[in-house]
């Protein structure tokens, strides 16, 4: 059976990647709540970087994020309101259990030690990406006209958002995964 | 930085892997080639999909991107995202980027585009019934758990792709060899790195 295997390295790393996702995926899932906490930070540095004061707060409750931005919505009598949006960072931060189950799927163990906490901080602005364009198309371009104008976004600039957001869900979770796994096992035998 | 100076080969297929992505990507994204190509594609995803299932339910019908279950009216649409093409466009881009001849990155991208695709039906079926069964299942399996594996095929094909050039069993990790060895999984070079091995024995 292990001569089998040892002549099969990558179906051994593929059976043992897919042994190790479980486990990584459950810890992900359990402890999102901290370590969805910096993507928060990024997300509220980020946009009143650009936008001041666009963001009220930041806030991870359970596995989902809350932004509270500076735009009021009228009520019906009349008087102005704040509409807090939440959004879900597990669909954008997938990639960081598949990142760690690749990682210790390598034989020889090597260089965990540093190679996890610099995969899970390397993934931060790429998720900080995901959920800032997110909620950008929100309030820009799927906001009521009355809501997105409180930002004064030109049309080319909501096209990048667009972009911004579709790059930021479909391709860059993906391209992530794949540079971060390539680049940290240069050295390693799969 | 001063680790891809030091591998001008590592530093081209990187910059090349994600310029053919970038390409790649804002192709997609082109309304033109959303109309003509992605669209018309999923759909065929759809009613592929649809004929699989048919073989052993006979209450699915695809319309367009979305696949229906009759009997409870339950419907999936297949949107970007679930039809593979980023995938593929991962596994292009790798493809294109790494040193080989054309036929074996016709023949990878080939052979890739089965692998990708037959497992994307098998992700559609899937999360078709898990939709029908259980809700809170069914987001975590599309949300998550799904992309992770389509991804984790594409990367585990590429490196079978890699490992079955010539040469490229010699190395156990391809950015692990210095340079001339990176060059020896190049098809041109293989023949080299062979006759070396003779010498060696």
């Amino acid at each position: 059976m292990m001569r089998f295997f040892h002549d099969r390295p990558v179906l051994a790393f593929a059976l043992r990647t897919l042994a190790w996702m479980p486990v990584t995926f459950c810890l992900w899932y359990l402890l999102a709540p901290w370590l969805n906490q910096p993507i928060a930070w990024g997300v509220y540095g980020v946009t009143n970087l650009f936008w001041p004061n666009l963001l009220r707060e930041a806030v991870v409750q359970g596995t989902n994020l809350v932004l509270l931005p500076n735009l009021t919505v009228p009520l019906t009598d009349g008087r102005l309101a704040l509409v807090p949006l939440t959004f879900n960072p597990l669909a954008y931060t997938w990639n960081l259990p598949l990142v760690f189950a690749l990682l210790l799927a390598v034989r020889p163990w090597s260089g965990l030690a540093w190679k996890l906490p610099v995969a899970y901080a390397a993934l931060i602005p790429v998720h900080v990406w995901g959920i800032l364009f997110k909620f950008l198309l929100q309030v820009t371009v799927l906001a009521h006209p009355d809501i997105s104008a409180q930002i004064g976004m030109s049309d080319s600039a909501k096209t990048i958002v667009v972009l911004g957001n579709q790059f930021g869900y479909l391709m860059l979770p993906v391209i992530s995964t794949a540079l971060l796994w390539v680049a940290m096992n240069r050295a390693a035998s799969i | 930085l001063s680790i891809l100076s030091r591998h001008p080969p590592m530093l081209r297929f990187f910059l090349l892997f994600l310029s053919i992505q970038a390409v790649l990507f804002v192709l997609e994204l082109w309304q033109p080639v959303r109309e003509a190509v992605i669209i018309p594609f999923t759909a065929g995803l759809a009613a592929l999909s649809a004929w699989l299932v048919g073989l052993f339910d006979d209450g699915v019908v695809a319309s367009g991107i979305v696949l229906t279950h009759v009997p409870n009216n339950f419907a999936v649409r297949i949107e970007a995202g679930c039809n593979g093409v980023e995938a593929m466009i991962i596994l292009i881009a790798a493809i294109l980027a790494f040193p080989a001849s054309w036929k074996h990155k016709v023949m990878g991208l080939t052979l890739g585009f089965v692998a990708i695709q037959a497992l994307n039906l098998a992700r559609i079926i899937s999360l078709f019934y898990i939709g029908q069964w259980n809700y809170a299942v069914f987001e975590w399996s599309h949300l998550y758990l799904w992309q992770a594996l389509i991804l984790l095929d594409a990367l585990i094909f590429w490196l079978v792709w890699v490992r079955m050039l010539p040469g490229g069993g010699e190395g156990k990790s391809l950015f692990a060899m210095p340079e001339p060895a990176v060059a020896a999984v190049k098809v041109d070079s293989g023949k080299k790195s062979k006759k070396s091995r003779r010498r060696k024995r």
